[in-house]
């Protein structure tokens, strides 16, 4: 007698839609000021959006390359390169701040 | 302890009488105010568009009066900052403290003040005959922040 949910596979990848949000200088080098990102790896980091970003070439890899001073917001706050991403998040891409 | 970001212009007065209200534990108000410049890095500026991200500004600018709080005696502080199309001589930002004495609120206004320049996320773009350019962020802004982080290790035991 076997269960019929054991035909399901046991690793289904569990996707994490998050929206990207860029500013300033940034929205204007990638043309556009936000996009959603869907990410099917087991447990998405800011660094791992970073690395994704930076694999597109281009205006990409040079903007965001590592050395490059643009600081990363999760949900609104400063986040690391290790920080964890879950559904829903918004990460966005700072350029250096100017106000005052 | 409100922090608005506004398009509108500001008055300073009415603020600051807004901001002591009737609270006779002030002794001391200390304000700043930045305004545009005509000139920066040796061109002229006719047209300053500021920018920023709605939300998480409000979120930056209310921490950050918050760790002044933490830092200093002070009663209240107000900050206002100014987005959208700005000319020379324009009012961009005001910082408003109030304390019983005046070094907690000459402090707080400047402590303030520094932080925000290098956290709070506001860009500016200027308009000069070359052409309009985002404004580079400034070495001096970081050294200025730098320096309220010597002043929280310095004295504490390792």
């Amino acid at each position: 007698m076997s269960d019929s949910r054991t035909a399901v596979p046991a690793a289904v990848p569990a996707v994490t839609t998050i929206r990207l949000v860029y500013l300033a200088r940034l929205r204007e080098a990638f043309g556009r000021s936000d996009e959603d990102m869907a990410l099917v790896v087991g447990t998405p980091s800011v660094g791992a959006v970073l690395a994704l970003l930076r694999a597109r070439g281009g205006v990409w890899a040079d903007e965001l390359a590592p050395g490059r001073a643009v600081r990363v917001a999760v949900n609104h706050t400063v986040a690391a390169a290790d920080a964890a991403l879950r559904n829903g998040d918004e990460l966005a891409l700072l350029p250096p701040v100017t106000g005052g | 302890m409100p922090v608005r970001v506004q398009t509108a212009d500001f008055d300073a007065g009415h603020e600051v009488s807004g901001l002591r209200g009737a609270d006779a534990r002030v002794g001391a108000v200390a304000t700043f105010i930045g305004t545009v410049r005509d000139v920066n890095d040796a061109s002229p500026v006719s047209l300053m568009t500021l920018e920023h991200y709605p939300g998480m500004t409000e979120k930056a600018l209310t921490d950050i009066v918050e760790e002044a709080r933490g830092r200093f005696s002070i009663i209240d502080a107000l900050v206002i900052h100014r987005v959208g199309e700005l000319r020379p001589t324009d009012q961009i930002v005001l910082v408003a403290v109030t304390s019983a004495h005046r070094g907690d609120a000459f402090d707080a206004c400047r402590f303030i003040m520094d932080i925000l320049k290098t956290r709070a996320p506001f860009w500016k773009k200027e308009a000069t005959p070359a052409g309009s350019r985002w404004v580079d962020a400034r070495v001096t802004d970081e050294v200025a922040e730098m320096r309220w982080k010597a002043e929280t290790t310095s004295g504490k035991p390792d």
